[in-house]
């Protein structure tokens, strides 16, 4: 019976709050030290990161009232940690905003110790999740991206064993699996070497 | 009549259910308190009188949040004592906060919370289920078997023992749990029959924990391999006010708690012996009757020294210095509203008394997010997997 926990320990992380001094938040300053986390507040602007493998900070809680994407050092696509919304103003306007700074999470001004705890839990599952899919897409592009060069491969092994396209990608597959890659990466390594302009399709086997 | 100088009187408010279904330990705790209220009342050292405002929401979750909004708002009271199970705290905090009054919570609980609004002045998991799991695991095994109520404590406390079991590379071999009341133990009973845990960690409450027991002395009569100084029960918040219902079927299991009865020190004489003149002699108070009266104790004394019961000056003379109470001189951190506690570990002997058997050698730091639990230190204290049975000389 075993069982992943999925609950972080924030001692020993690093908070970044963006906003202006202000009772509103002085709860939430106090309540992330008791959950472990060294606090730096700023206001305006966040300190820059050194370079682009540096992420500054383990968690950011930013100010949506008066918040504005030039006090940020990154884009809303490259936000390097998990972010979570402190709103007082719930203005169209501002919830877009903050919907564009891809905040996994938020809390109410004033801020109580109650919800800072879920609000940094769900953030970081958020981002982490984010993150995971973000990857996959990347991935998913690249192997999309193969697509031609798979099409080549598929109608050299089809015309050279004369078989049809179903029996050429099983063939392939099967081949792929052998040297665990995948597919696209398996008929892009074959188009590298010039075998399929050589018509030398003859290495993969119909089965 | 005629008197130039009266003592102020300050109403406090008290949430306990003396009726429905956890009144043995609300009733404790309201016994608690009277003592309090009354030693207080009568010391000339406390120039003021408490006032109580005593209501029973009987464990409808509802009425706690009734009784605690018109307290605060009809009833004048700035401080509330009370609420035992998560569920009514929780339903309480947001009027509290609301209202910016001071709850005062005086039970064991799960942990993860830290209203600023609220004093906690029960244990949390680093100071009983921890300190519990460190004792049982070298001497009967870590491997476990986890049982609750179906509600907030028992599913916290149970996971946090899992984490705990999988720390020490342990293994749960079993997590079931039963409506709240419900007697309906058999099957887990069939089911640890089958699996042999080395020892069950019970965090059910009222009836279905004294079914339970007594169900399990029933397969230990059968089977000496259930015996309980083979494969004991566990609890974390079981108590001398239930000792009777379970009747020998607890003799021999294990509880945490931060007041046993039997403290043969001269402080804990002197209150024994002033609870006995309270409550009669035959009645052995538990730690919620200790609890219920180290709360008002400390309210008491922080409005005393802070010649005012306004809240922000109570919380800051509270946190000043610590408060004398049952078990000991107990200090509230001024970060987590939480209290630092000394620990026992009790083993249950006959006639409704505790046997101590382990102690902390100090007050533990509470630490509700269990942000500084160490697995490494843990896993040193316990032992290495296989190691079982094997006791450390002290």
């Amino acid at each position: 019976m075993k069982r992943a926990n999925r609950i972080p320990n924030f001692r020993g992380w690093h908070a970044w709050v963006l906003h202006r001094p202000s009772a509103a938040i002085d709860p939430l300053l106090r309540h992330l030290e008791r959950l472990g986390m060294t606090v730096d507040r700023y206001w305006p602007e966040l300190p820059g990161l050194d370079d682009a493998q540096s992420k500054g900070a383990d968690i950011l809680f930013f100010d949506a009232d008066m918040g504005m994407d030039e006090q940020f050092p990154w884009t809303p696509d490259h936000t390097p940690m998990p972010s979570v919304a402190l709103i007082g103003s719930e203005a169209p306007g501002r919830l877009e905003w903050v919907l564009s700074r891809q905040s996994g999470a938020h809390l109410q001004k004033p801020v109580s110790t109650a919800g800072v705890f879920s609000a940094a839990v769900l953030a970081v599952h958020a981002f982490e999740q984010q993150q995971k899919l973000r990857a996959e897409i990347c991935e998913l592009r690249r192997r999309l991206k193969l697509r031609p060069v798979v099409a080549k491969v598929l109608m050299t092994v089809m015309l050279s064993h004369n078989i049809d396209e179903h029996g050429a990608l099983k063939a392939i597959r099967a081949e792929a699996m052998k040297k665990q890659q995948t597919i696209e990466d398996y008929c892009a390594a074959i188009v590298a070497s010039g075998r399929t302009g050589s018509g030398d399709g003859a290495t993969i086997a119909p089965n | 009549m005629g008197e130039t100088h009266t003592n102020p009187v300050y109403r406090v408010g008290f949430l306990y259910s003396v009726t429905g279904p956890y009144r043995a330990i609300a009733q404790d705790l309201y016994d608690g308190a009277r003592m309090a209220l009354e030693e207080v009342n009568h010391d000339p050292e406390f120039a003021f009188r408490l006032a109580p405002e005593f209501r029973d929401p009987a464990g409808v979750p509802e009425r706690y949040t009734e009784f605690c909004d018109s307290l605060i708002r009809h009833d004048g009271c700035k401080h509330i004592i009370g609420t035992i199970t998560s569920l009514a705290r929780k339903e309480v905090l947001p009027t509290v906060e609301k209202l910016d009054a001071l709850l005062w919570y005086p039970c064991p609980y799960e942990g993860f919370e830290c209203s600023e609004n609220v004093i906690y002045t029960g244990a949390n998991p680093n100071q009983h289920i921890l300190p519990l799991f460190e004792h049982v695991i070298p001497k009967f095994g870590r491997r476990v078997y986890l049982t609750g109520s179906n509600y907030i404590w028992g599913w916290e406390t149970n996971r946090i023992g899992r984490e705990l079991i999988q720390a020490c590379d342990g293994e749960v071999l079993g997590e079931k749990y039963l409506a709240i009341d419900s007697v309906d133990v058999d099957h887990i009973i069939e089911d640890i029959k089958a699996k042999k845990p080395d020892f069950i960690l019970n965090n059910m409450i009222g009836n279905s924990s004294y079914a339970f027991f007594k169900a399990y002395q029933k397969l230990a009569e059968q089977d000496p391999e259930f015996a309980a100084d083979k494969r004991p029960i566990v609890s974390c918040n079981l108590t001398e006010c239930e000792l009777v219902q379970l009747g020998s079927a607890g003799i021999g299991h294990l509880s945490t708690a931060i007041y046993f009865a039997n403290q043969t020190d001269a402080q804990n004489t002197a209150w024994l012996a002033r609870f006995h003149e309270f409550a009669g002699a035959d009645r052995i108070p538990s730690a919620f009757v200790a609890q219920g009266y180290a709360t008002v104790k400390m309210l008491a004394q922080s409005i005393r020294r802070a010649n005012t019961d306004d809240v922000p000056a109570v919380r800051h003379h509270l946190m000043r210095k610590p408060v004398q109470t049952p078990f000991g001189m107990v200090q509230i951190d001024a970060t987590s509203n939480h209290a630092a506690l000394t620990p026992l570990i009790g083993e249950i002997g006959e006639a409704g008394w505790f046997k101590i058997v382990s102690r902390a050698d100090q007050a533990v730091e509470p630490d509700p997010y269990l942000v500084h639990f160490d697995a490494d230190a843990f896993r040193r204290k316990v032992g290495k997997a296989g190691a079982k049975n094997l006791r450390v000389v002290s």
